[in-house]
């Protein structure tokens, strides 16, 4: 199952341009926490241990990439050596759209054919139209599902909206059972409704009333 | 000698320490300034007594200017270099570029593992103090309010392939250049220090399969000896001075010479990972082969770091317990191996290496760890000493190395594939890999 290389090892990679919030959502994922600074990310490897069924451990390594930094080879090699790939944007900025697509492009070249478990992601999802979203989440939803054949979330780290689903999604496409717990998970009960009601993760079969 | 002539002696040693070390000093900026700019003052005191200093005084008054403030230019350049430092990020973007000289001031990207084998990686001053890389590591990782202890008490430790561990003081400097072959980073409190494993093995091809099959040894011996020129005129004069001489305190980390000597190790390792991948017999007899025209090669292009380096990979007793393999060798090749072997050889002071020294016409390149320890036993055994410590001179004339100019597709596979060699520096899993392909008994 692993590409990685190695028995129960899953390997998922967060690729997408500079300041679109990657480490962010797997910040708040891990921690449940968010920080209003940024920091430019070099690499950095999370790992977390979990028993998805009872059935053996599982090691899930999460890389967090360097949009600001340029190391196509590292890049390369993370391609290569990872099992699913989130590619995130800002909502606010058409310019990291654009940067996925390319990735895309640079992931399906470099798995020669083999199929690439992609999961594009619309990162700072909290914000509306009159706080710069350009990007629809309709829109590039009908793109991604239906040109790429890819899966696609909203969600924001600011809020911790949906930030679980991301990673739902990823284990998905990994075959994986999504039950990690690590503080994200634990806090989605106690998501205040509120959040949940004004900005409900995005998947697929509501996707008409959102539009 | 006259006051004037003798004063005019000191001034001519100040201006050659000042051209030796400029770079240096420039990069210190305004510290460094302090020795010229007292030294003028006084010459110029000095001046209406002994008006044949004027030429003098001129002199050292531009080296205050000089190193008061470096030209624009010249800070620029230094300012945006970020250099992933090649054993760190092994498959670094650049490694088909010349190697330029490193300077404490550079700024580096190093991975630092924690004890789950997850990293963070942190961007700092070559020169970075141990306790201010621990504070960029504790930054990176205390992220929740959730955290309830925060990782106040992190230490840094190299652990290397074999999981020997090493832990630094707070106060140490300029640590990643001293790292070994395959040795890693690690940050982890104190309690955890027992629990750390090595990373595992980072080998990416399958055995058997090395991409050296398809090299020619006249390819590979000219990258070797080109990388090594490269490597060897990134050291400043200085460095060995200070490697030797100054210790821990010495003012400039003699990093570029580590490198070299991490290099060396490094080739040694190479030599041995790659025979000891090497699952077929009459393959590996082949392998053989081609390091020992490997060695020769650099040999006959005075680059004895390699040459040596090579031997010493060879002499490996994972390797030379291999009694099948060096059977298959032709005996012409095991003989040249044992004349190779014999300048290795350490007996009456590395007679036979010295004596192959002087044979040569310089340019050339000394087996570095040699030299260094011959400047250890100078340093220890004289109180003072006279004329020039090393004729560098010989050992690095301005010399550039030519690099021939071919560009064709495997002749870049073959550079890339020099300058970023992997190797297995566990002699415990060498022995192991060694005894599984030729069993004792056989």
């Amino acid at each position: 199952m692993s590409l990685s290389g190695r028995p129960n090892t899953v390997r998922l990679v967060f690729l997408g341009a500079a300041r679109v919030g990657k480490s962010a959502l797997i910040r708040r994922f891990l921690h449940d926490s968010f920080e209003h600074k940024y920091t430019r990310t070099v690499e950095e490897l999370h790992v977390l241990e979990y028993d998805p069924a009872g059935s053996g451990k599982m090691r899930l390594e999460i890389l967090d990439t360097s949009g600001s930094y340029s190391f196509p080879a590292m890049r390369e090699l993370s391609i290569r050596h990872s099992d699913a790939f989130a590619l995130v944007y800002a909502v606010d900025d058409p310019g990291s759209l654009e940067e996925v697509k390319r990735l895309r492009d640079e992931i399906l070249r470099l798995r020669g054919g083999k199929s690439a478990p992609i999961t594009v992601v619309g990162s700072k999802a909290d914000l509306k139209d009159t706080e710069g979203r350009v990007l629809l989440a309709a829109d590039v939803m009908a793109t991604v599902e239906n040109e790429w054949d890819a899966d696609f979330v909203e969600a924001s780290a600011r809020t911790g909206v949906n930030t679980v689903g991301v990673f739902r999604a990823l284990l998905q496409q990994v075959n994986l059972p999504h039950r990690v717990s690590p503080a994200a998970w634990r806090r989605r009960d106690t998501l205040p409704r509120r959040a949940v009601k004004k900005r409900p993760p995005l998947k697929k079969n509501n996707s008409c009333v959102l539009s | 000698m006259d006051a004037a002539e003798r004063k005019q002696a000191v001034l001519s040693v100040a201006f050659r320490y000042l051209d030796t070390y400029r770079e240096l000093l420039q990069e210190e900026g305004e510290r460094s300034n302090s020795f010229p700019k007292e030294l003028y003052l006084c010459a110029v005191q000095e001046l209406s007594r002994y008006p044949e200093l004027v030429e003098d005084v001129l002199k050292l008054q531009r080296w205050t200017e000089i190193l008061h403030c470096p030209s624009d230019e010249e800070k620029e350049s230094r300012k945006k270099q970020v250099r992933p430092l090649f054993r760190h990020f092994r498959r670094i973007d650049a490694c088909l570029q010349p190697r330029e000289a490193f300077r404490g001031s550079d700024e580096i990207f190093c991975r630092v593992y924690t004890p789950d084998h997850s990293y963070v990686t942190i961007r700092s001053r070559l020169s970075c103090r141990v306790g201010e890389i621990l504070a960029l590591v504790r930054e990176k990782l205390q992220y929740s309010e959730d955290q309830p202890v925060l990782p106040g008490n992190l230490i840094l430790v190299a652990v290397t392939s074999a999981g020997e561990k090493a832990v630094f003081r707070p106060s140490d400097e300029a640590v990643f250049t001293t790292l070994g072959v395959n040795t890693h980073l690690f940050t982890c409190e104190p309690s955890e220090l027992d629990s750390l494993l090595p990373l595992p093995e980072e080998i990416h091809w399958t055995p058997g399969d090395s991409k050296l099959h398809d090299m020619s040894a006249e390819e590979v011996a000219n990258q070797l000896v080109a990388f090594d020129w490269e490597l060897f005129s990134c050291v400043h004069e200085v460095e060995f001075v200070c490697y030797v001489f100054h210790g821990e305190q010495s003012r400039w980390r003699p990093l570029n010479l580590e490198l070299v000597l991490q290099r060396c190790s490094e080739v040694q390792h190479w030599v041995a990972t790659e025979i000891l991948q090497c699952q077929s017999l009459p393959k590996r007899v082949q392998l053989l082969r081609k390091f020992i025209k490997i060695a020769a090669l650099c040999k006959q292009q005075q680059d004895l770091l390699s040459f040596l380096a090579v031997v010493l990979g060879l002499d490996n007793p994972a390797v030379s317990r291999l009694r099948l393999t060096w059977e298959g060798l032709p005996g012409k090749f095991r003989k040249q191996f044992q004349q190779f072997e014999s300048v290795a050889d350490p007996s009456r002071n590395h007679k036979s290496y010295r004596d192959l020294i002087t044979s040569l016409r310089p340019p050339l390149i000394p087996f570095t760890p040699l030299l260094l320890k011959d400047l250890t036993f100078l340093h220890e055994s004289c109180k003072t000493f006279h004329g020039e410590l090393v004729n560098f001179e010989k050992m690095v004339s301005p010399f550039t190395f030519t690099m021939d100019t071919e560009t064709s597709p495997s002749h870049l596979q073959t550079k890339a594939y020099v300058r970023q060699l992997q190797v297995i520096d566990n002699q415990n899993l060498l022995f192991d890999m060694s005894c599984k392909l030729e069993p004792k008994d056989t």
